[in-house]
């Protein structure tokens, strides 16, 4: 008998591979390696009619022993300028993933909902201060053209320079 | 709390406050049993000792109650009180276990109506139903053996913390299922889906009125919650502590047959309290 955390992983490798369907925001959702299955890497789609379109940003997943208990940990490996991302680190603000996360979710809803969270940004809770600051200063402009240069520098097809910070 | 250095020139954001409060909290409460053993009604007269209208009210529950059993306050209390009443209200009596894992079982249909995969939950239903299966089975050849193995149960994190995930996928699964019925008591918060996302199935935030109606109406299990709250009016002579039946006086009524749970409230927080004649209740 598979530990739980391992019993629930293997169903959602399975779940996601009986249903290859359109998972726009994102692909490529798979364990590191073969011999871990606590580790995965996940490609996040930049969403159209942002400044992140044309971006494959790199995440990778560490899911803990106590998973689906406990959240899993995912972090930006590419650079992305983001209210809610932290532009060195790669951490990710989002609730469900911290004071809010229920077994419900699993590693596939939350690529939706972190790819969600690329269109919707929250400027309330940043971690990128300067972000933020252009985006509740109601600098549109100035927030689309940051994101897209830093799209463009690091996310763009074919583009390998992960910002390792 | 986070592990990024946060930048000290600005004012935490709302999100770390929570993460926050959430790590004092449970700093304060990893401690404390998920479930305590029963204690005399007198445990809970000492806390009071220095307020003459809870203790007015505690000395007036002695009358009908005799024991409470102490739940960690992490959020989680109301679940984990209700699943430990029910199924210690309804084990040793053969047949009112099997409705009960009957009613568990179809529970299933409710979630997956909503578009809840299997996946997320069924792990957690195995568990919830094998619980109350070992209990009954125990139970038969040994009451006392039964108890003990009902507390062992419950104080197990992986256990209890299992039945508690899937109490409140099977809360949130309800409440989708009749939105139309629970929208209107949502206050300031037009979306069932956010609502039950944030406030059901997030592990750790607290019930509301809500929650009990719905979960005891999924179940049809009958639900007595006692206040304590300590108000003036209360140290009235004649004035009978308040008693809240779920999910309403008729339904509770007509439910009793499947046994009865009774929780004893504090303002923020839910015990299991137990009455001098469970089967009168």
């Amino acid at each position: 008998m598979h530990p739980a955390h391992t019993r629930r992983l293997l169903k959602e490798i399975q779940d996601y591979h009986n249903e290859p369907s359109e998972h726009e925001g994102f692909k490529d959702l798979r364990p590191r390696d073969d011999d871990t299955i606590t580790s995965w890497q996940v490609v996040i789609v930049g969403p159209r009619d942002t400044g992140y379109e044309g971006g494959q940003f790199q995440v990778t997943i560490e899911v803990p022993s106590g998973y689906p208990l406990q959240p899993p940990q995912f972090r930006f490996i590419t650079p992305i300028c983001h209210p809610n991302v932290h532009f060195h680190t790669g951490e990710i603000c989002l609730d469900i993933l911290k004071t809010a996360w229920s077994p419900a979710w699993t590693l596939q809803t939350v690529c939706l909902a972190i790819h969600l969270l690329l269109s919707s940004p929250e400027p309330t809770s940043p971690l990128n201060c300067d972000a933020a600051a252009l985006l509740r200063s109601g600098d549109l402009l100035g927030y689309q053209s940051l994101v897209r240069m830093y799209t463009q520098l690091y996310a763009q097809q074919g583009v390998t320079s992960n910002y390792q910070g | 709390m986070s592990s990024f250095q946060r930048d000290p020139s600005r004012s935490p954001t709302d999100l770390e406050i929570l993460e926050h409060q959430q790590s004092v909290v449970e700093a304060h409460t990893s401690t404390q049993l998920l479930v305590g053993p029963q204690e005399p009604l007198a445990a809970l007269a000492k806390e009071y000792r220095g307020s003459e209208s809870f203790r007015a009210q505690i000395e007036r529950l002695t009358q009908d109650y005799q024991a409470i059993r102490r739940c960690r306050g992490d959020g989680n209390c109301f679940y984990r009180a209700f699943a430990m009443g029910w199924y210690e209200a309804v084990h040793s009596d053969p047949r009112r276990c099997a409705q009960a894992l009957r009613t568990l079982e179809e529970s299933a249909d409710c979630l997956q109506q909503v578009g809840f995969e299997s996946l997320v939950f069924e792990d957690f239903l195995k568990t919830a139903t094998d619980t109350l299966h070992t209990l009954q089975c125990t139970s038969r050849d040994s009451p006392a053996d039964a108890e003990a193995l009902l507390e062992q149960s419950f104080q197990t994190p992986e256990v209890s913390n299992s039945i508690v995930v899937y109490l409140r996928m099977l809360t949130s699964a309800f409440l989708r299922q009749h939105q139309d019925d629970y929208l209107p008591f949502l206050e300031g918060e037009p979306d069932m889906v956010r609502f039950c996302t944030g406030q059901v199935e997030a592990m750790g935030v607290e019930s509301e009125e809500i929650h009990l109606i719905a979960l005891t109406r999924a179940l049809g299990v009958s639900l007595r919650v006692v206040y304590l709250d300590g108000s003036p009016r209360a140290s009235e002579s004649g004035r009978p502590v308040t008693i809240h039946p779920f999910p309403n006086a008729e339904e509770c009524a007509a439910n009793a047959s499947s046994g009865v749970v009774t929780l004893l409230y504090r303002p923020g927080h839910y015990d299991l309290i137990y009455p001098n004649h469970p089967t009168s209740q």
